[in-house]
């Protein structure tokens, strides 16, 4: 492939690549924008077993200004349909069968828009950003500022970057600000949760060939941490007596109006709440079934190495990743991913990856809750449960006339129980899915 | 005598790990293979995916608002 003015800028500067919190175009190249660039990007998400779908359209511009300086603006719409798990019923003594609701809540449309700035010192480069989410039950504002400063002939990078996003989040079948009439329901209730962000990291130059990079993030959360479509069963009340309704328990009452023991949400029950009917908060609870109940805090420190080397006799690249993440809510993570960097004839670079996620159940998670906990939290959300994921990779990169750039590339995620690392995190099978993600990156430059 | 004898194991090794790179030869580490992700908006999608699907929150980029993912 042949070197671009570009490419030839970025070998006088430090390898200030990929770093997080950076601005887009700044965290990509470390290089300020000669002209002005459009960038595209269509992705398209699907789950197996029909459940959820996502088509993701994100459309940014990048504009140089004076020297030294640069500005981005970012567009994304994200619109949602499916299914999601909600929760899990079993009678005594069963395996958890899980309900799946779709409904108002899983057709979504997601719309964010950012804008960034970066300026690009001979020692440094600092940049900021500032943007606003809206969703028809979800609204998030945030900010972020990075700084990044070299050292050693720019053999050595450090940054230090915040953010900040400050949440609303609401049960869209209680929208904010609309008056709920029914005095039985639950009346608006719009919550709030702030997450704070502070990363440090350190970029080295190894050798001609390699780098690596370290960084330490504190993802700092608070408020209102539930999800408020979720639901957790408990089987028994406070003095060990079943929760019955009409001397039937919840998954028996889910079963005799249209429900089939393997498939809950074929009852009229799910059926009516898909139609934005929800069962009264009142009711549910005298059937064992109440809303997900998480701390109010969440604390995560996550650590990740990054390494890439350069293989001359193959004129590709290896790219090897390992994070971990220490949580206070016991859900602890590791993560493996390589990649593999190939120049082919005909100006292609090939990627294939590979990837290999695994994490322990929270403390407070369970499928279905014999009794209620004794600090009232809980939650029975599959994200919370202890799995592991394998991911395998394709992505095709090719440049035309060193001004369009085009990038497919394709995931299949595979999440199991089985392939969770630690054995005895809570959790089963019947949460295993797979989803495919396409995208397709376009990039021109005037 | 222990110290400084890990001491200076310690600096042999930190110094042995890596070479000071002159920027003429760093021709390598710019090409476009040694750059983790092409699209910076491709690995914000990726990465979001994760987010919503796994416990861990990044780690790898700050800096975006949340969602209502579920």
């Amino acid at each position: 492939m042949a070197v671009t003015k570009n490419d030839k800028l970025k070998l006088f500067l430090s390898a200030a690549m990929a770093l997080p919190g950076m601005a887009a175009h700044a965290a990509d190249s470390g290089v300020r924008a000669d002209s002005i660039k459009i960038d595209y990007n269509h992705g398209d998400y699907s789950e197996s077993g029909n459940r959820m779908s996502v088509k993701a359209d994100q459309l940014g511009i990048t504009i140089p200004i004076a020297a030294n300086y640069e500005i981005g603006l970012n567009a994304l719409t994200e619109v949602t349909s499916g299914a999601s798990p909600v929760f899990y019923l079993a009678n005594e003594g069963d395996a958890p069968v899980m309900v799946l609701q779709a409904g108002a809540s899983i057709k979504d449309q997601r719309d964010v828009a950012e804008i960034s700035g970066a300026y690009y010192g001979s020692d440094n480069l600092i940049s900021a950003n500032i943007g606003n989410s809206q969703e028809d039950d979800y609204k998030a504002q945030f900010y972020g500022v990075n700084y990044l400063h070299y050292f050693n002939a720019k053999n050595t990078s450090l940054i230090a970057g915040y953010s900040e996003s400050n949440d609303d989040v609401w049960n869209v079948y209680f929208p904010k600000g609309s008056a709920n009439f029914d005095p039985f329901l639950d009346v608006k209730n719009v919550k709030s949760k702030k997450q704070q962000e502070l990363v440090i990291g350190v970029d080295q130059l190894l050798n001609e060939s390699s780098r690596i990079q370290f960084t330490l993030t504190s993802v700092s959360t608070s408020g209102y941490l539930s999800d408020p479509y979720k639901r957790v069963y408990i089987q028994n009340d406070a003095s060990g007596n079943p929760y019955k309704f009409f001397g039937n328990t919840a998954p028996e009452f889910y079963q005799a109006v249209g429900g089939t023991p393997e498939k809950l949400e074929q009852s009229l029950i799910a059926a009516g709440e898909n139609l934005g009917f929800e069962l009264t908060p009142a009711f549910r609870n005298s059937i064992g079934v109440f809303n997900d109940s998480r701390p109010k805090n969440h604390q995560q420190y996550i650590f990740l190495t990054r390494f890439s080397h350069y293989i001359e006799t193959t004129d590709s690249a290896l790219h090897f990743d390992w994070r971990f993440n220490s949580d206070d809510w016991g859900a602890q993570s590791s993560t493996f991913e390589a990649q593999w960097s190939q120049n082919i004839p005909g100006g292609v670079i090939i990627t294939p990856g590979i990837r290999y996620y695994s994490q322990d159940s929270a403390d407070f998670y369970n499928q279905v809750f014999a009794s209620k906990p004794g600090d009232d939290i809980y939650s029975s959300d599959y994200r919370l449960a202890g799995f592991g994921a394998i991911s395998y990779k394709l992505a095709v990169d090719k440049t035309f006339f060193n001004q369009l750039a085009l990038r497919l590339s394709y995931e299949y995620y595979d999440r199991s129980y089985d392939l969770a690392w630690n054995s005895s995190s809570k959790g089963s099978s019947v949460d295993d899915y797979t989803y495919q993600l396409i995208s397709l990156s376009v990039g021109y430059s005037f | 005598m222990k110290k400084i004898l890990t001491l200076l194991a310690v600096v042999n090794i930190s110094a042995c790990a890596f070479s000071h790179v002159e920027p003429w030869e760093r021709g390598n580490l710019a090409k476009p293979v040694m750059s983790n992700s092409s699209s910076a908006q491709h690995t914000a999608l990726e990465q979001h995916t994760y987010t919503s699907k796994e416990a861990t929150q990044g780690g790898y980029s700050i800096g975006a608002g949340g969602c209502g993912c579920n």
